[in-house]
């Protein structure tokens, strides 16, 4: 245990008198800079609302007609030509929601389909609006309001802070597998992995100290950054608890992928395909009706939802703690064969 | 202290052997020097014995532990100075030591007191990646003996370093022998090895070619030569001249009939040349 503590030691002080330690930092504050100055905390000002009209050709000509002239303002209206059209642009387009009209018995009846995370006042403004056109529109008309929640549990982020996840997987989890990696690199090519070899310390505890660094400075890194987007929005417990977990993930990969080459240059190949691999989920993450199996099934996926679950006001914690626990075991593993292979492949 | 027995090491997988079937053995307080051209495989051998490269084939003991079931344990007892100094550039020389002696069980030496000994004191708080490459190796050779090894494994520990430095880093092997320490020297360097050692192994091309006390060696092998220096019309020359050959003994003859004589000492072969003599080659 002296020895491992002894070796952490170390490894905090190298850090710090090395620019790797700088560039997590840099990275979260230009993470954060980016976030608050550049992103705007929603993208789209205005809102889309699908349409779908089940009536007869000529009546839904002129209803596009009749109700793209009174949308409100900010408010802009897509027809789609099937029910199952108008889920798909609902599901694409997470901020939008739809109307389906229909007629029954020569009334029309209008059914809403939201999201599931709009406030009742949202539902209610909504409501409003369509009901004033659809008076004008039709006389002798009911209120036939059907209401139909496309995902019972959603809350919708600020476009902000939804885009939070990315960049923190990107910084502790890819980042600091190529930070992991530099450092193993310094210690080869300096010779001083051989030098400590050759004492009473073993592998495992040179290992774990660098994966106890990566774990210091990713977690502080991260908790910067989202306290600073985020603010109070963050559940600072689970957060940690997760970001700790991705961070014994990405720190044991990265060891995992430094064992089986001898310098930076001959490991970037790897390092990048697994960050490409990696970043493919992101694109899923911003565009959930691009969701491929092969894709949801990269571990970046669950990281980046559990890390948003950390920043929902009702957060998932079976989620959360499920893939915590997931990446943490994946990452024991994964420091197991890492060491194993140390172990042998140390040369004079 | 160590005992290997036919050690063989390939880093092809068999392919090529970098060394093959060496066996010696080094007693408790003994120095054992293993002498050799550069990848002659003496750096391989330290490498198996010290635990840095697995066993392949072979046995050896080393301090009590067979080298095929490992313990953490024996490097308490172990020292190992490197060929290539190899020492924390962004920790300075006193953190270099400090974080290494901790490594260690039982008792070290003072980490100021080291570097006073290898004249690295002025520079203790000074970053190792600002040192030149001799103040690195002279860490590196410093930090071999912090834990006070039984047993001390020193790569080439002169080679490259000034002749002042040189043999500074000599009078500090030579009093940690007088002190009982049992060491494993491996050098090109004749004059060291005749220098230090009790015993010297002949090493080329990964076979131990001969192991015997350089005395011993060059009672056989040496042949008493002749350095005489004489006055020609107007410059002295001097020629080495071999007593066991016929030609070369009338040649010392003639030059004494002729020339007037300024020095004539005899003297004992070199370690170097008794290598050549037995291996057919040279040491560089
Ligand atoms: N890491 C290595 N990989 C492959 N071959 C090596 C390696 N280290 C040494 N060798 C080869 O093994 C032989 C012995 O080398 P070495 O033990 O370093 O010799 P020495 O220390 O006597 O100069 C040489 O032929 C050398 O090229
Ligand atoms: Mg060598």
């Amino acid at each position: 245990m002296n020895r491992l503590i002894a070796t952490f030691r170390k490894d905090m002080t190298m850090s710090f008198r090395s620019f790797y330690i700088y560039i997590e930092v840099i990275m979260a504050v230009i993470i954060i800079g980016v976030l608050l100055f550049v992103v705007p905390e929603n993208f789209q000002t205005e809102s889309h609302v699908y349409m779908y009209a089940n009536v007869e050709a000529e009546m839904q000509d002129m209803l596009i007609e009749m109700m793209n002239g009174q949308a409100a303002e900010g408010m802009v209206l897509e027809w789609t030509d099937s029910e199952q059209a108008l889920y798909a642009a609902l599901e694409a387009d997470r901020s939008s929601s739809g109307v389906m009209i229909s007629f029954e018995n020569e009334k029309p009846v209008f059914e809403f389909v939201l999201q599931g995370y709009e406030s009742q006042s949202v539902r209610n403004i909504l409501e409003k609006a369509f009901l004033a056109e659809s008076v004008q529109m039709v006389s002798g008309y009911q209120s036939s309001i059907n209401l139909v929640i496309l995902d019972e549990t959603a809350e919708k982020l600020p476009d902000r802070i939804n885009l939070l996840p990315v960049l923190l997987v990107l910084n502790s989890a890819l980042i600091g597998l190529f930070i992991i990696t530099s450092y193993i690199y310094i210690d080869k090519d300096e010779g001083t992995i051989t030098a400590y070899s050759v004492t009473p310390a073993a592998t495992w505890q040179y290992l774990l100290s660098k994966m106890g660094m990566m774990l210091f400075t990713g977690t502080l890194t991260g908790l910067l950054t989202v306290l600073a987007v985020a603010g109070s929005r963050v559940h600072i417990l689970h957060f940690l608890i997760f970001m700790a977990a991705c961070n014994i993930f990405g720190s044991a990969l990265g060891l995992l992928v430094s064992s089986f080459f001898n310098s930076m240059t001959k490991s970037l190949g790897a390092l990048y395909v697994v960050v490409i691999i990696m970043g493919l989920a992101s694109v899923s993450y911003m565009m959930p009706a691009f969701s491929p199996l092969l894709i949801r099934l990269l571990p970046a996926y669950p990281m980046l939802y559990a890390f948003r679950q950390t920043l929902l006001s009702h957060p998932d914690l079976g989620y959360i703690y499920f893939w915590a626990a997931a990446f943490t075991a994946a990452g024991l593993i994964l420091f197991v064969f890492a060491n194993l292979r140390f172990s042998k492949t140390l040369t004079v | 202290m160590i005992d290997a027995k036919e050690l063989t090491y390939s880093y092809s997988k068999g392919k090529k052997n970098a060394i093959e079937q060496i066996s010696f053995s080094v007693d408790e307080g003994e120095a054992f020097a293993l002498l050799g051209p550069s990848g002659a495989g003496k750096s391989t051998t330290q490498g198996i014995l010290t635990g840095l490269l697995p066993i392949q084939q072979g046995e050896a003991t080393v301090a009590g532990t067979d080298l095929h079931h490992l313990s953490r344990s024996m490097f308490n007892k172990i020292g190992v100075s490197f060929e290539q100094s190899n020492v924390y550039g962004k920790l300075t020389a006193l953190e270099n030591l400090e974080f290494y002696r901790k490594l260690f069980d039982g008792s070290a030496i003072d980490p100021m007191t080291l570097l006073k000994q290898v004249g690295l004191d002025q520079v203790a708080d000074k970053r190792a990646d600002t040192f030149s490459k001799g103040m690195k190796h002279r860490l590196t050779f410093a930090r071999s003996m912090i834990n006070q090894p039984q047993i001390w494994f020193l790569d080439e520990p002169t080679t490259g370093l000034d002749p002042a430095i040189a043999s500074q880093i000599k009078q500090i092997i030579k009093e940690r022998k007088a002190s009982g320490t049992t060491i494993l020297l491996t050098t090109h360097n004749m004059v060291l090895a005749d220098e230090l050692s009790d015993k010297v192994g002949f090493i080329i091309d990964g076979q131990l070619k001969l192991v015997d006390t350089p005395r011993n060696l060059k009672l056989r092998y040496g042949e008493k030569l002749v350095q005489v220096e004489y006055k020609t019309e107007d410059t002295v020359k001097s020629e080495l001249l071999s007593m066991v050959d016929e030609q070369e003994r009338k040649r010392l003859g003639d030059i004494i009939h002729q020339y007037e004589i300024e020095t004539m000492h005899t003297r004992e072969a070199t370690l170097e040349e008794i290598f050549i003599k037995v291996t057919g080659r040279g040491l560089v």
